[in-house]
């Protein structure tokens, strides 16, 4: 099932069962985890880390949605087995049966620091690794893969160069970013080496050969997609090769991280990531396979990557007259003056490591991203927040909630944003993709595992950061 | 752009809390009765100090004269609030059919350290926005650049700092003219107001940097930085067009002043780039030795260089004046000033009344134009050779700053949010009276007769105390006509106000409880 199709389905869920919050039906917070026989991996480390948080959050109801939301991946999406005595980890995005790159790098992120106290969480992240090595060197194009290598999905038919053990085959830079920052962090949290072998060196050579191939120097690429659809979003331009782009040293994105196809291909948030980890590489490379030529090779690619940006994303915005960082631009000096919820997007960049919080062109743009000048920007009874052409109109999205409390510099923004999504979550316990601006009980995606992910992530930073928020 | 290592920029967060954060208000919705409003919302501090939680209705008929409105406000209201959630009750019975603007405000007993709010004044932007500006903007050989810029000022006053926009048009030789008036509303004196001005035309020849986009960008930087703070008065951002022409948006805004518009300062800027560490770069109109000895001796000791900022008022001025000069000398000490006071309207120095400040002075509202000396230091005024690359962005940043504490200073900064909701009532939101019901007797000692002509289905019965608490609450379903009797023997003996609603009508009126 594709995502699309599952919105539409939970959209319908949401809206005939309307559940109430629970403290207007009398419930006292039941957990919403499954019962512990069913839970698809359990970890001591994250389990002691629920019970330490839970016991300093004094506002029941947000105890509950923590203790449903962070543990959530571990509890339904993961597959753990080994092959060959080797670690392999499939992660299923929640709802949709398959494994994306970006979402499952995305998923187990906010696990990372506590691998160190649990030696099974270190190889099931070990084996999201090795299963992400494998799928970038099937087909490094890919958006979202099946654990069967010969299985046959909804999109099989797409018009493009599709094959068995794909779900999807949507070109998005993002999705070979995020493995590289989940490797980076694995390495950093003190995880075992042994998993950056050669196999994981060539999938690094695949990720640089590819950007580089994007970068789309002489205007072509290989790469084609067509879909026989009604949604715009779903197909591209120009008999599937996307809009025209001039050479500039950034890297065409097809797709944006929403699935959704971008208008102008330089998608500049999934640039400024790829900036960040090629840099990554670079000092893995650099540590493992010391005299590799790889290491020269994504040193200068990052350098044309960072080039292309300064001179051709930061631009003036029409209106405000503000130097600000576009969304998307295509080196004939179009821009898109937009923000979408899915990360990587502007407002992300600095939770990405790929800007400085107090850059003021980020400051700028992260303003703009929360304004009305934003087209994807929704205010409502029910909240505002960003959203994006995927979940359409008026449908505000819990990852842009949380993202806007990520990257606050202020206690006051955290806070509101913190309510916000206590405020929001439907009465499921949960996270969703997104809610109708005033109801927030007409929403999408009932099982969405990163945005559950990313929700845990920011009520521990909040843990660690601002303690008094957690108490009534 | 650059590269930092694995997650360097989110401990910056960690730094915020060594100031005390302002509570916040959040998730508001509304819930509108008949003439009943009640507003709820989260009140949250950061670091749960108690909160002090204010409302008041304004008549905003007239943008720029917010009349505060008596009305009966109930809910959580005064000092001790806790975080958490909060509903407020206006009841808006009776009232014609005017646009009326809701304030409610939350604060608690911190201050701000407004050095900290002072620093955020950025030298950057101050450049890419003096970038933008610089061009002709006349309304005869600049008008496309002087439309593109009235465009833009639109967007940043309103959508980029949040301010409710409001423009005054006027038509002069062919040309549709336009002074730009953002509005940031204030809480508890809303009616009075602090403006900050600068024209933003220029002359026909000439592409206007010192004269006047230096001024503009002052203005831009300014709203930008009050965006996140909330004051007890109002501040008026305005661009002025046409001031060239020979102060035509100004005179005109203060023709169509209201009456009772009260305006208690105007920091005019009209000129603030231009520096100069030379000898005798600075010169002073004819008599100014005279008039001004104190200052002619300071350049004199100064050698007559163009290193610091005029501060000019009029004899009515001297509040603004001494606002401004002690801002300067509090958070910008490195910034060289010379204040002056002319006497009465300043007839006697022509020259120091060439700017949107007059017309104020001349309505005996107090204004200081804050400028670098206009042609007595910088040669390329009114000349094509007054370009960006002659100014000095530090020299105007640091005018900036003092005049931006000067404003906090005068419009009193709140320590907390606020919420301003701007609506206009009609006929179907304006109450009803409800008829039919009678109270007896009143005073009363233990319950409380409510005489009832006619069945009625689902009333609410609310009795607020003096300080608007809501005492008592009750949903009576009246099934026959007749007397019914409520409840009050647990009410202490004071001054009550009744609230009887039911659908969109509404009755209210005082009751005593007399002492046993």
């Amino acid at each position: 099932m594709n995502r699309r199709d599952f919105s539409k389905h939970s959209l319908a869920l949401g809206l005939g069962a309307s559940v109430l919050p629970s403290y207007l039906t009398g419930n006292d917070f039941i957990s919403q985890r499954p019962s512990i026989g069913d839970r698809r991996f359990t970890s001591k480390a994250i389990e002691k880390l629920i019970l330490k948080v839970g016991n300093d959050i004094k506002k029941p109801e947000l105890k509950w949605l923590f203790e449903n939301c962070f543990p959530n991946t571990l509890d339904t999406t993961v597959f753990y087995e080994e092959k060959n005595g080797l670690p392999w980890t499939y992660v299923i995005t929640g709802d949709i049966e398959a494994m994306w790159l970006r979402d499952s790098s995305a998923q187990v992120h906010q696990y990372l620091p506590y691998m160190k106290e649990d030696k099974a969480l270190e190889r099931m992240i070990e084996g999201v690794i090795r299963k992400q090595t494998s799928c970038i060197l099937k087909d490094p194009y890919a958006n979202a893969f099946y654990d069967d290598d010969q299985k046959q999905g909804y999109w099989k038919d797409d018009v493009t160069d599709m094959k068995p053990g794909l779900h999807e085959r949507k070109w998005e830079v993002d999705s070979l970013c995020y493995p590289v920052r989940l490797g980076y962090n694995y390495y950093k949290n003190g995880g075992n080496t042994s998993v950056f072998d050669q196999e994981w060196l060539q999938a690094m050579r695949t990720i640089v050969t590819t950007f580089q191939e994007q970068q789309r120097r002489d205007g072509k690429t290989k790469y084609k997609f067509q879909r026989n659809t009604s949604w715009q979003t779903d197909t591209l331009a120009m008999g599937g090769l996307g809009n025209p782009t001039r050479f500039t040293g950034m890297i065409c994105s097809s797709f944006r991280p929403s699935d959704d196809a971008t208008i102008f291909q330089f998608l500049v948030p999934s640039n400024l990531f790829a900036v960040t980890i090629l840099n990554y590489m670079v000092l893995m490379v650099a540590k493992f396979y010391p005299s590799d030529p790889l290491i020269g090779e994504a040193k200068r690619l990052s350098r044309e990557i960072q080039d292309g940006i300064e001179k051709y994303a930061k631009v003036r915005h029409p209106l405000t007259k503000e130097m600000v960082l576009a969304y998307e631009v295509d080196g004939y000096g179009n821009a898109s003056f937009m923000d979408d919820a899915n990360v990587p997007n502007l407002i992300s960049m600095p939770y990405l490591d790929s800007l400085r919080l107090d850059d003021p062109v980020y400051e700028t743009t992260r303003n703009l991203s929360l304004s009305s000048l934003n087209p994807y920007y929704f205010k409502g009874t029910a909240g505002e927040g960003i959203g994006g052409p995927h979940a359409g109109f008026d449908m505000i999205w819990h990852l842009g909630i949380i993202m806007r409390g990520l990257t606050s510099r202020s206690v006051s923004e955290t806070s509101f944003c913190l309510n916000s999504l206590v405020a929001t979550h439907a009465g499921t316990g949960f996270m969703h993709e997104a809610f109708y601006k005033n109801d927030a009980d007409k929403f999408t995606r009932k099982w969405f595992a990163w945005a559950n992910s990313l929700f845990g992530e920011f009520v521990v930073q909040i843990w660690k950061n601002h303690p008094n928020l957690l108490v009534a | 752009m650059k590269f930092f290592l694995f997650n360097l920029f989110l401990l910056a967060t960690a730094g915020v809390l060594a100031q005390n954060q302002a509570p916040q208000i959040s998730n508001v919705t509304v819930n509108a009765a008949g003439a009943i409003y009640t507003y709820s919302f989260f009140a949250n501090d950061a670091e749960s100090d108690p909160m002090e939680i204010e409302a008041k209705l304004y008549d905003v008929s007239n943008l720029e004269n917010p009349l505060p409105i008596n009305v009966i406000i109930s809910g959580d209201l005064g000092s001790g609030q806790l975080n958490g959630g909060k509903s407020i009750s206006f009841d808006v019975s009776g009232l014609p059919a005017v646009k009326v603007m809701l304030a409610f405000s939350i604060k608690d007993n911190q201050l701000y350290d407004i050095a900290e709010i002072i620093a955020k004044v950025d030298s950057n932007k101050i450049k890419s926005d003096m970038d933008w500006i610089e061009g002709i903007r006349h309304r005869t050989t600049g008008v496309a650049h002087l439309d593109e810029t009235k465009d833009s000022l639109r967007v940043r006053f309103s959508e980029v700092n949040n301010l409710t926009l409001s423009e005054q048009n006027f038509a002069f030789s062919g040309y549709a003219a336009a002074n730009l008036v953002g509005y940031r509303y204030g809480m508890n004196r809303a009616t009075r107001s602090i403006i900050n001005d600068a024209h933003y035309d220029s002359i026909n020849n000439s592409l206007g940097a010192d004269d006047n986009a230096s001024g503009v960008v002052g203005v831009l930087e300014i709203a930008r930085v009050l965006k996140d703070y909330n004051f007890e008065k109002s501040l008026r951002f305005i661009g002025f067009d046409l001031e060239e022409s020979g102060l035509l948006g100004s005179i005109k805004y203060v023709n169509d002043l209201s009456a009772k518009d009260t305006i208690d300062g105007v920091y005019n800027f009209e000129m603030i780039g231009y520096y100069s560490e030379m000898n005798n770069s600075q010169t002073t109109p004819a008599g100014f030795n005279i008039l001004f000895p104190d200052a002619f001796a300071y350049l004199q000791a100064n050698n007559f260089k163009g290193n610091f900022i005029t501060n000019v008022a009029n004899a009515g001025s001297t509040g603004v004046a001494s606002s401004f000069s002690n801002s300067a000398n509090t958070y910008v000490p490195d910034l060289k000033l010379v204040n002056l006071v002319v006497p009465g309207n300043g007839s006697l120095v022509p020259d120091l009344r060439r700017s949107d400040h007059a017309p104020f002075w001349d309505d005996n509202v107090q204004a200081i134009m804050i400028t670098d000396g206009a042609n007595f230091r910088n040669q390329n005024y009114h000349q094509p050779t007054d370009t960006k690359e002659t100014l000095n962005i530090n020299f105007m940043t640091n005018v900036i700053k003092a005049t931006l504490g000067a404003m906090i200073a005068d419009a009193n900064i709140i320590h907390g949010d606020v919420h301003h909701e701007i609506f206009q009532l009609t006929s179907s939101t304006q109450a009803e009276t409800l008829k039919g019901i009678l109270v007896s007797p009143n005073p009363f000692r233990e319950n409380l007769n409510l005489l009832v002509e006619k069945q009625m289905a689902d009333v609410k019965i609310s009795l607020f105390n003096l300080e608007g608490k809501l005492m008592y609450q009750k949903n009576i379903d009246f099934l026959n006509s007749g007397n019914f009797q409520i409840d009050t023997k647990n009410l202490p003996a004071a001054n009550y106000q009744i609230l009887i609603q039911s659908g969109i009508r509404s009755t209210s009126f005082q009751v005593i409880k007399a002492h046993e």
